[in-house]
């Protein structure tokens, strides 16, 4: 059982790895080889013209004699210029096109990973064992507050708030995550409300400030009350 | 003799074990308390040095009179507003002590970033703008001198001053010493407040939102036994599965709404959804199934299908698919209106759909409900070619038509939206169809899952 799982996350991990290196091969210009260049352009090259039934030799990495001699066989087979230089149309024969003109503006890693973590856990720590519905009316309240003039404008803010939620008081929050939790998450970032707009949810059934109940219930969802 | 000895010393070393244990506890909480204590400390002067920056600030606001400098001096208003109110939500004092002082500052801050757009395009502050400056200056003196209060009592009462040490001090019986509590300033602070009147203005914190009623919910008031029938008329059914469906109470919100219970009895476990349909006029207004999600079986493309479908269903047919995400295992469609050939991305739909078996999940209509309305005839000023040349050039655009987008003071705008890249990243450009100017700028960002908006 632990083994499986320890040879899963290898494959995970080897897979991850090898889609990066992949990935970031794709995408950079490819450089100029000829005799002489070594480094694993010049591997990538020899293991394609190896595969291909072009090149014999070990694949080392050192542009030298044979494969020199496969490059140019390869070059005379599909119309190129026969030189033995693997420039960009070579480099395009050989299934590798150049990159598009580098960007000048960065791809950027924008994702909201970050906050549907957050929602979830609160969603865990505050409506744990709550309706499927419940759990997103959770998520929808921290929401309302982000949007609320009264509260802070962040998720984390409005998570963090010292005393606004019983569960990060109390370090609940940080239990593991529930797939249940991570889909209300997901459907209030995606705007569910099930509240019609809740700023407060209690549970009538615990202590609870006094103050509390001067706000205008609004709705009742499984054990918490949602007011304004 | 031996023995006893033995004793003697086994209980002295146990004794010196536990005095050692505590002393090292004690040292470890009161470092955990002064630790505490201190960043609680720097919210609190990080607030009071934004709130005397914001007063200074606006009374400056008052006299000045440049685009550049006005358009500077709004521009930090915005930010100290801002920075004070961040540093508010960290204290450690109940919510309900904070609440208008907080909306205070957001609305500062708001007011400001609407003026600073408005002197952006060359408009002077008037009469009306004034006036709400020299309130919002008043409001900000008043809010310093009551904080300066609590100022001399930390600087009287030390590092002990916040309420949660005192807590848990308390709970452990430690201390009990009589603390002016930073509630009780606190709630002077916000009482204080409670005389500011309401603000309305352009901005999306403005007093107006609160009180906005849905425009889209026609028909008349329907009974909890209608509500019932028509819950279980629009769920999207499996087969093989008995559904029974009751009513479960009401939600008071923007959409006053009948909270109906469908429950899909077959073997196995059952399904159970819950869907809110309006009070005034039976409108589904929003639909949540609870289910496991199984192993992905249909694609996107049927699934936004299904989604389609669905809409048709609910009486939506001239919507246009205008998003798509997916995520563990279910799709998440949005749609928006289409009017004489323009996009209207108020009237928003959203429909969920299960990759597993293709059934619809939920479906939010609540973004339609309070924005449809009967539009006119929507008559650019601007012709497409004047809206293109205030395009960036650094966009390629590859397509144009005309949008209705929603403001952030919960009005809309009718506006040419050009989609277009730079580079690898793709862009979403709308340019005001009447003023020409640049209304808003999207980011489409390609996930695995979709495409997110930002």
């Amino acid at each position: 059982m632990n083994s499986r799982r320890i040879r899963l996350s290898i494959m995970v991990v080897t897979g991850c790895l090898l889609l990066f290196v992949i990935g970031s091969r794709a995408t950079a210009q490819n450089p100029v080889l000829y005799w002489g260049t070594t480094g694993w352009q010049v591997s990538q090259v020899q293991q394609r013209l190896a595969s291909w039934g072009y090149y014999g030799g070990p694949v080392d990495g050192i542009f030298g004699n044979e494969t020199a001699r496969a490059v140019r066989t390869f070059q005379w087979k599909n119309g190129l210029r026969v030189d033995g230089i693997v420039g960009p149309e070579t480099w395009a024969a050989l299934g590798f096109p150049a990159a598009r003109a580098a960007p000048a503006v960065s791809r950027g890693y924008v994702s909201d990973r970050d906050s549907v973590t957050l929602l979830a856990r609160v969603i865990m720590g505050e409506a744990a064992d709550e309706p499927f519905e419940g759990k997103v009316a959770v998520g929808a309240v921290i929401l309302n507050r982000m949007r609320n003039a009264s509260f802070p404008h962040t998720i984390a803010g409005v998570i963090f708030q010292p005393g606004a939620f019983e569960s990060v008081a109390n370090g609940e929050v940080w239990r593991a995550l529930s797939t249940d939790a991570i889909r209300a998450a997901e459907l209030a970032l995606s705007g569910w409300d099930p509240t019609g707009g809740a700023l407060y949810f209690w549970n009538p059934a615990k202590p609870v400030s006094a103050w509390i109940w001067t706000r205008t219930i609004i709705a009742r969802i499984g054990r918490h009350v949602f007011a304004l | 003799m031996r023995f006893r000895f033995l004793t003697i010393f086994l209980t002295g070393l146990v004794a010196l074990a536990i005095a050692a244990w505590g002393y090292n506890q004690y040292t470890l909480q009161r470092a955990m308390e002064i630790d505490l204590n201190n960043r609680y400390q720097r919210a609190f002067y990080d607030l009071l040095s934004g709130t005397q920056n914001l007063e200074v600030l606006l009374g400056k606001s008052l006299v000045v009179g440049g685009r550049e400098q006005s358009s500077a001096v709004f521009a930090s208003i915005w930010q100290q507003a801002m920075r004070a109110q961040e540093n508010l939500g960290q204290l450690p004092v109940s919510m309900q002590y904070t609440e208008r002082t907080a909306k205070f500052l957001t609305q500062a801050a708001d007011y400001a970033n609407t003026l600073l757009r408005r002197a952006g395009t060359g408009a002077p502050v008037d009469r009306k703008h004034w006036e709400r400056l020299k309130q919002l200056y008043n409001q900000a003196a008043v809010l310093n001198r009551e904080l300066y209060k609590v100022e001399a009592r930390i600087a009287a009462n030390g590092a002990r001053f916040w309420e949660i040490p005192r807590v848990v001090a308390a709970k452990q019986g430690i201390a009990r010493m009589p603390l002016p509590g930073a509630h009780s300033d606190f709630r002077a602070i916000n009482r204080e407040m409670q005389t500011y009147p309401t603000l309305i203005y352009d901005g999306p914190f403005s007093d107006h939102l609160e009180r906005k009623q849905p425009l889209g919910l026609t028909g008349k008031v329907i009974s909890p036994a209608t509500a019932r029938e028509r819950a279980l008329s629009l769920i999207d059914r499996a087969p093989g599965t008995n559904y029974t469906a009751r009513v479960a109470g009401t939600v008071k919100g923007r959409i006053p709404a009948y909270r109906v219970q469908v429950t899909g009895r077959r073997a196995g476990p059952d399904e159970k959804a819950v869907m809110l349909i309006s009070r005034k006029g039976g409108h589904p207004v929003l639909l949540i199934v609870d289910r496991d999600i199984g192993g992905r079986r249909i694609d996107m493309a049927e699934a936004q299908r299904r989604a389609e479908a669905y809409l048709k269903r609910l009486g939506h047919a001239d919507m246009r698919l205008t998003y798509r995400i997916c995520r563990n295992g279910t799709a998440i469609f949005n749609f928006a209106g289409e009017e004489q050939g323009a996009v209207i991305y108020p009237d928003l739909v959203k429909v969920t759909v299960a990759l597993d078996n293709g059934r619809v999940t939920g479906m939010d209509a609540a973004g339609y409900l309070m924005a449809h309305h009967r539009r006119g005839t929507f008559k650019p000023s601007l012709s497409l070619e004047r809206a293109r040349s205030f395009v960036s050039p650094h966009l390629e655009v590859d397509r144009v038509r005309l949008a209705v987008i929603p403001t952030d003071a919960g009005k809309e705008k009718l506006t040419y939206e050009f989609r277009g890249s730079t580079g690898p990243n793709t862009f979403l450009v709308y340019i005001d169809a009447v003023s020409g100017e640049e209304a808003k700028i999207l980011k489409l960002i390609k996930t695995p899952g979709g495409t997110l908006v930002m």
